[in-house]
């Protein structure tokens, strides 16, 4: 039950794309600019499951023993840039693309570090970040098809009124306990 | 390139503003944090290439900025531990956004001086920016004006009644934040809009 909770918390109700921020750039980008190749998600998602696992254990195996949890910022960085650069190079070799993607990666593997308890729940928290822009994405794509569908190029007011209707998502997400329609604000 | 450039602006824009409480001291500290990985950023990067560590540049300057920021992170448990423990995870935003990997990896034939000055004029602006986004959220959505207090604490200072703000709540919230990062894009490109009109009629004359 506490793992569901868990993964409907980081997916819908404290979304980590639009409550935590966490890639709400690169989702704009999305509704922007084009899709990449499938293999660039691929390792990415492997590249972020992996080295939050190994972060993980080394966290809890040596700097907690040893009271220096503070630095795990930097493990979470030096095991992330290690996986990152192996992997990379391994699709370069293979496919010929290029697979650099840094700040959100690694942002999510810090959030599910910080924030879990154990093994499992950083694993859910990994899963569930990754979902929460699964989700997001169709939203973003569509509201790019509706206004650019008469020619509309991609300027400085497209990007306002994307931010306004990524408002009105979170505003459908979380509509039940915002505080400002509550009785008493307005009267 | 200039699009590439405003988009560049406006991501990094949402992701320092809009996960932070809408109080004006964590725009305040941020914009801190900033500045402190601005410069550092800029003097490890000049090391690097004076070392010639060029293969390993990217990996090297993030190592050293994340370092930094769980420095200030330290500083600021033991200076501020109010601001600390509401910001938490936020701290470790700045470090990864687009604007100061943009500035700091961008004309990395330049002498250090100029690039000094130049990234500094660019950060001093962007955090004029933040720092008026907060203060407004702050003001309208929350009706006091927050600063670092004595005592690990927070200072604030209770402008107009909490209750009467209203619908102006709608600011302190995310939404409310996105919403008015649109209206700030409007009125800038209205703005920019009217000052070409008047700058080409001068021209013409």
């Amino acid at each position: 039950m506490i793992y569901l909770q868990t993964f409907l918390y980081y997916t819908l109700f404290s979304s980590v794309v639009l409550i935590y921020g966490i890639g709400l750039n690169k989702i704009a980008e999305i509704g922007i600019v084009k899709f990449k190749e499938t293999i660039f998600y691929v390792k990415c998602a492997f590249t972020i499951i992996a080295s939050a696992i190994i972060s993980w254990l080394i966290t809890y195996y040596l700097l907690v023993p040893l009271k220096i949890t503070e630095m795990f910022p930097l493990v979470c960085f030096i095991v992330y840039a290690c996986i990152s650069t192996f992997l990379g190079s391994i699709v370069r070799l293979t496919t010929g693309r290029i697979t650099s993607e840094f700040a959100v990666s690694y942002l999510i593997v810090l959030l599910s570090i910080a924030e879990s308890s154990s093994l499992l729940f950083t694993l859910f928290i990994c899963l569930s970040s990754l979902l929460s822009m699964l989700i997001i994405i169709p939203f973003s794509l569509t509201f790019r098809r509706r206004v650019c569908s008469n020619g509309r190029l991609l300027d400085e007011k497209y990007y306002s009124l994307y931010f306004m209707f990524l408002a009105v998502l979170i505003l459908i997400l979380s509509v039940w306990d915002i505080i400002w329609l509550n009785p008493g604000v307005i009267q | 390139m200039k699009q590439n450039k405003s988009f560049m602006y406006i991501a990094s824009f949402l992701a320092l503003t809009i996960p932070a409480p809408g109080r004006f001291v964590f725009g305040l500290t941020i914009i801190l944090e900033l500045f402190l990985l601005e410069i550092m950023g800029i003097l490890i990067n000049s090391l690097v290439t004076k070392l010639k560590f060029e293969e390993i540049r990217t990996y090297f300057v993030m190592f050293f900025m994340i370092a930094i920021t769980i420095l200030f992170r330290q500083i600021l448990i033991f200076t501020y531990t109010e601001i600390a423990l509401t910001l938490g995870f936020i701290l470790y935003l700045p470090p990864v956004s687009v604007f100061l990997t943009h500035t700091i990896f961008s004309d990395l034939e330049e002498p250090l001086a100029n690039k000094m000055k130049s990234n500094l004029l660019s950060t001093l602006v962007f955090s004029f920016f933040i720092l008026v986004f907060f203060l407004f959220r702050d003001i309208s959505g929350y009706g006091t004006f927050t600063f670092f207090g004595e005592n690990h604490r927070i200072f604030e200072k209770i402008i107009f009644n909490p209750e009467k703000v209203g619908i102006f709540a709608f600011f302190a919230t995310i939404p409310g934040a996105l919403v008015l990062t649109g209206l700030t894009i409007y009125i800038f490109l209205f703005l920019r809009n009217k000052y070409r009109i008047i700058s080409s009629r001068g021209e013409t004359k």
